[in-house]
C-alpha cells in the first residue's frame, strides 16, 4: 500500500517536472526512500542548477504537492562510453532500457536507468544479478558503484525511423531543432545525451551525415528505409511543404 | 412504454448507427495511411486491414530490419502488435457488419427486448455500443506501429 502511495506521488512529481521551468528539469529521475519516508529529485550532471534554483524547486514541490523532496545533483561528467555500454550490459535482447546516464566523481558512481514500462522498474529492481554486473563493471574501471537509479520515462521516446522522417523533412537541422519538432508532437527526448548517442549511432550506420554548423543531414541510405508513401501524406510533400515555410 | 414495432425500428437503427460509427473511424485511419484507401466499399475493409496494411507494414519492417535500424526482436514485436491489432479489428468488423446488413435490409429479422437489453440476433446493444470504443483502442496500438516505423508521419 505505501509503495503504491508513494509511487503515485512520484508520478505526480515527474509531471509538476514536465511542466515547471518550461520542462528543463524533466529528465530528472524520481526516488523515493521508504526509510526516512523522502523523496530524491536527481537532476542529472548535464542540466545546470543554481542552488537558489534548487531551493525554489523544493519550495514550488512543496507548495504544489505537500511534500518534501530532496534535489540532489549527480556530480561529475557523465560519460557517453559508459551510458553506451551500460545500456547494452542491461539491455541484452530486451527492450526495455531507454536511456541510461552516468555520473561520477572519480571514485564513486551514480546511474540512473530510464526504463520505458513500470512493471519493468520492479522487475530490474530486484534483480540482483543485474546489480552486480554493474558492480562488475564498474570495478573493472576502478570505479565503486555507489547507487542506481530506476525510473520509468512517462512517453517512450521517438525510434530511428522516426528520428530520420523529421530529419528528411528538416534536413539540416540542428539537434535542438529536432527536440523542438518532437516536442510538439508529444514525443520527447528522454535527455539532450540520448539525442546527441542516437545521432552518433545513426550517423555511424550511414542513415546521416554531421555538417559543419553542428548539423545533420540525411542520406541517401536514410531516405530508402523510410516507406514511399504516395499523394500529399508522402515525406516529399512534408519535406517540400518545410522547404515553402521556411522560404515564406 | 414503447410498443414491439417500436424497439425493433428504433433498435435496428441503432444497431446500424453503432456499425457506422466504427466503419468511418476505421476508414478515417486507413485514409491516413493511403490516400487511396479513402473510399473502400464496407465488404473490402477487412481485407484492407488484414492483407494490405499487415503485407505494407510487414514490408517495412523487413526493410527497416535489412538496414539495421531495428532489431530482429523488436521487428518480431511490432510485427506482432500489427497482426494481433488487424486481424481484431477486420474480425469485429465482419461481425459488425453482418448485424448491420441484418438492420437494413432483413425485416424479419427483428430486434427484440430481453430484460433491459436490445438484442438483435445474437448480439445485445451493449456489446454493439462497445464496438467503436473497442475500434479506437486497436487503432490507437495499430497507429503506435505504423509511427514508428514512419507510414504514418
Amino acid at each position: 500500500m505505501k509503495k503504491l502511495a508513494s509511487s503515485s506521488k512520484q508520478r505526480q512529481i515527474k509531471l509538476f517536472l514536465k511542466k515547471y521551468a518550461n520542462g528543463k528539469y524533466r529528465a530528472a529521475a524520481v526516488e523515493f526512500s521508504p526509510d526516512s519516508g523522502d523523496y530524491f529529485v536527481v537532476i542529472p550532471s548535464e542540466i545546470s542548477i543554481t542552488d537558489h534554483a534548487k531551493k525554489m524547486l523544493q519550495r514550488r514541490l512543496a507548495k504544489a504537492l505537500n511534500l518534501n523532496a530532496a534535489i540532489v545533483t549527480l556530480l561529475g561528467l557523465k560519460s557517453n562510453l559508459y551510458c553506451e555500454e551500460i545500456q547494452e550490459l542491461i539491455t541484452g535482447d530486451l527492450d526495455i532500457v531507454d536511456d541510461v546516464v552516468v555520473s561520477h566523481d572519480g571514485v564513486y558512481v551514480t546511474a540512473v536507468v530510464f526504463v520505458n514500462g513500470n512493471g519493468e522498474i520492479d522487475s530490474l529492481q530486484g534483480d540482483r544479478n543485474l546489480l552486480g554486473k554493474l558492480k562488475r563493471y564498474f570495478k573493472d574501471r576502478s570505479l565503486v558503484l555507489e547507487r542506481v537509479l530506476f525510473s520509468e520515462l512517462s512517453v517512450a521516446p521517438p525510434s530511428d525511423v522516426q528520428i530520420l522522417t523529421a530529419l528528411n523533412k528538416l534536413s539540416p537541422a540542428k539537434l535542438d531543432d529536432l527536440i523542438t519538432e518532437f516536442e510538439a508532437k508529444n514525443l520527447p527526448f528522454p535527455s539532450l545525451a540520448w539525442g546527441r548517442r542516437r545521432m552518433d549511432a545513426l550517423r555511424r550506420n550511414g542513415f546521416v551525415i554531421w555538417q559543419k554548423s553542428e548539423r545533420y543531414a540525411i542520406t541517401s541510405l536514410g531516405i530508402s528505409t523510410l516507406p514511399a508513401a504516395k499523394g500529399k501524406k508522402s515525406n516529399d510533400v512534408a519535406r517540400a511543404l518545410e522547404l515553402g515555410r521556411r522560404r515564406w | 412504454m414503447p410498443d414491439v414495432n417500436d424497439i425493433d425500428w428504433f433498435g435496428r437503427s441503432g444497431f446500424s448507427r453503432y456499425y457506422y460509427a466504427t466503419f468511418w473511424a476505421i476508414r478515417d485511419f486507413l485514409e491516413e495511411i493511403d490516400d487511396k484507401w479513402n473510399s473502400p466499399s464496407h465488404a473490402q475493409i477487412p481485407d484492407l486491414l488484414g492483407k494490405n496494411l499487415l503485407k505494407r507494414i510487414k514490408k517495412v519492417l523487413k526493410t527497416q530490419t535489412n538496414a539495421k535500424l531495428l532489431t530482429h526482436a523488436e521487428a518480431e514485436k511490432l510485427k506482432h502488435a500489427a497482426i494481433t491489432c488487424t486481424s481484431q479489428l477486420a474480425e469485429m468488423l465482419e461481425v459488425a457488419r453482418s448485424i448491420r446488413v441484418k438492420a437494413d435490409y432483413f425485416p424479419n429479422e427483428k430486434c427484440r427486448r430481453v430484460g433491459t437489453v436490445v438484442m438483435l440476433g445474437d448480439i445485445k446493444d451493449g456489446v454493439a455500443a462497445d464496438w467503436l470504443k473497442t475500434a479506437n483502442r486497436l487503432i490507437g496500438s495499430l497507429r503506435k506501429v505504423c509511427e514508428k516505423i514512419g507510414l504514418i508521419i
